[in-house]
């Protein structure tokens, strides 16, 4: 009988979807449901030299206008040490306000592969950057975060080898006036000198969600998820425990 | 000084007859010809077809250590040549058996480049529909599934 797809396991369908580009995420996902399954919690993320499969455990809620920057420092055997960067906007949430943006930041260290939140705290725009300027130690200071809309939760990386950021955004948003239809995500590729190019990541996926606000169902465009510097992103799994309070 | 042999068996009861160091690539044969040297070692799940592309590829990548043997020891890059000519002249279900070979023989490094294979194989099809065709993949979603797909999605904002 001819060997399939479904004869090799899950392990093996793991492996294999490692190695693919995000780009066919979306066409993985629909293809059946055994690799919707497989693939649901995944989320792009990291890729380097090497894959990194990652599991963030964390009780609390994801959302859909957090920000996120991956970076790295680099020992002098040139092992990576990966991080997070999470930004939170507490206004989103119901209830009192606790503040405008939080920052944590989450380090992944290549010998133990664990998440460890090193940072919490309140943070300005301008703290934002400075986070930022830690987890790249030597990278340009003039990141283009400031023409985003940081509230949409665009997120970004800098790639210190090929001096370029990349910001992950989507080119529209749901607006009452004029519904995009569809909204792409779309990767920004910025130089020193300044934009350089933008890469169609896809359609985004629309979701429902219920206003905090208004009580009232609205929809929402899923942002696009981080991806780390690397010569071709790769699928990483993590493993979000969504708040389902709400 | 003839080197150590040991003979491998495929599942037609075919004896391949193999350089030791060849073999020791698959860490399961390792750990077998340690266990149970001067045997012949019974691969019942590898058809004779498959156990010869998997030989043929340890002696590609056999490591010299003494140097003077006539195995082959070439530089990475050519060996890296060598690998995607080797998976692109394999058919897709050849691939899928000797993916699953270097799975259960354990031999890293033949396994990441049919992996890779197939995640090309992947990432060259241009939508869902394609690779259900490419890899014979039946389409068990209903049009509400695929709705409900998108939405149970939910994304608390």
């Amino acid at each position: 009988m001819m060997p399939r797809m479904c004869d090799l396991g899950e392990k093996l369908v793991v492996e294999i979807f490692k190695r693919v580009p995000i780009t066919s995420l979306k066409a993985v996902r629909s293809t059946c449901k055994t690799w919707e399954a497989i693939t649901k919690s995944w989320v792009v993320l990291a890729a380097g030299v090497e894959p990194l499969p990652v599991s963030i455990k964390e009780e609390k809620s994801f959302k859909a206008s957090d920000i996120y920057a991956i970076g790295y420092s680099e020992d002098k055997n040139k092992k990576r040490d990966h991080k997070i960067l999470r930004l939170v906007d507490d206004n989103c949430v119901a209830g009192p306000v606790k503040g405008v943006f939080r920052c944590e930041i989450y380090e992944m260290s290549s010998s133990d592969s664990s998440w460890r939140v090193l940072e919490d705290r309140c943070a300005s725009a301008r703290g934002v950057c400075q986070r930022v300027d830690d987890i790249e130690p030597d990278a340009d200071g003039s990141i283009p975060v400031d023409g985003l809309s940081t509230y949409f939760g665009g997120s970004f990386f800098v790639d210190e080898e090929n001096k370029v950021a990349v910001v992950f955004e989507r080119d529209s948003y749901i607006s009452i006036s004029a519904p995009p239809d569809p909204s792409q995500h779309t990767a920004f590729v910025f130089g020193q000198a300044g934009y350089i190019q933008s890469v169609n990541l896809g359609q985004a996926l629309k979701l429902q969600h219920l206003s905090p606000y208004s009580g009232k169902h609205c929809q929402a465009l899923l942002p696009p998820l981080v991806c780390s510097s690397s010569f071709r992103p790769t699928l990483v799994q993590v493993n979000q425990l969504r708040d389902k309070s709400y | 000084m003839s080197k150590k042999m040991i003979v491998l068996k495929s599942s037609e009861g075919v004896s391949f007859v193999v350089e030791e160091a060849v073999a020791r690539q698959s860490k399961i044969i390792s750990f077998l010809v340690e266990e149970f040297p001067d045997r012949e070692l019974p691969l019942t799940n590898m058809t004779s077809e498959i156990l010869r592309k998997t030989i043929e590829y340890c002696k590609k990548h056999v490591v010299e250590d003494d140097g003077g043997g006539d195995s082959s020891s070439s530089s990475s890059g050519d060996l890296k040549e060598w690998d995607v000519k080797f998976v692109a002249e394999i058919d897709q279900p050849r691939l899928m058996d000797l993916l699953m070979a270097a799975n259960y023989l354990d031999i890293p490094s033949l396994l990441d480049v049919t992996c890779q294979k197939v995640a090309d194989t992947i990432a060259a099809c241009n939508d869902e529909k394609e690779i259900r065709a490419t890899f014979n993949i039946e389409n068990d979603f209903t049009e509400e599934e695929v709705e409900a797909i998108r939405m149970e999605n939910q994304y608390p904002i």
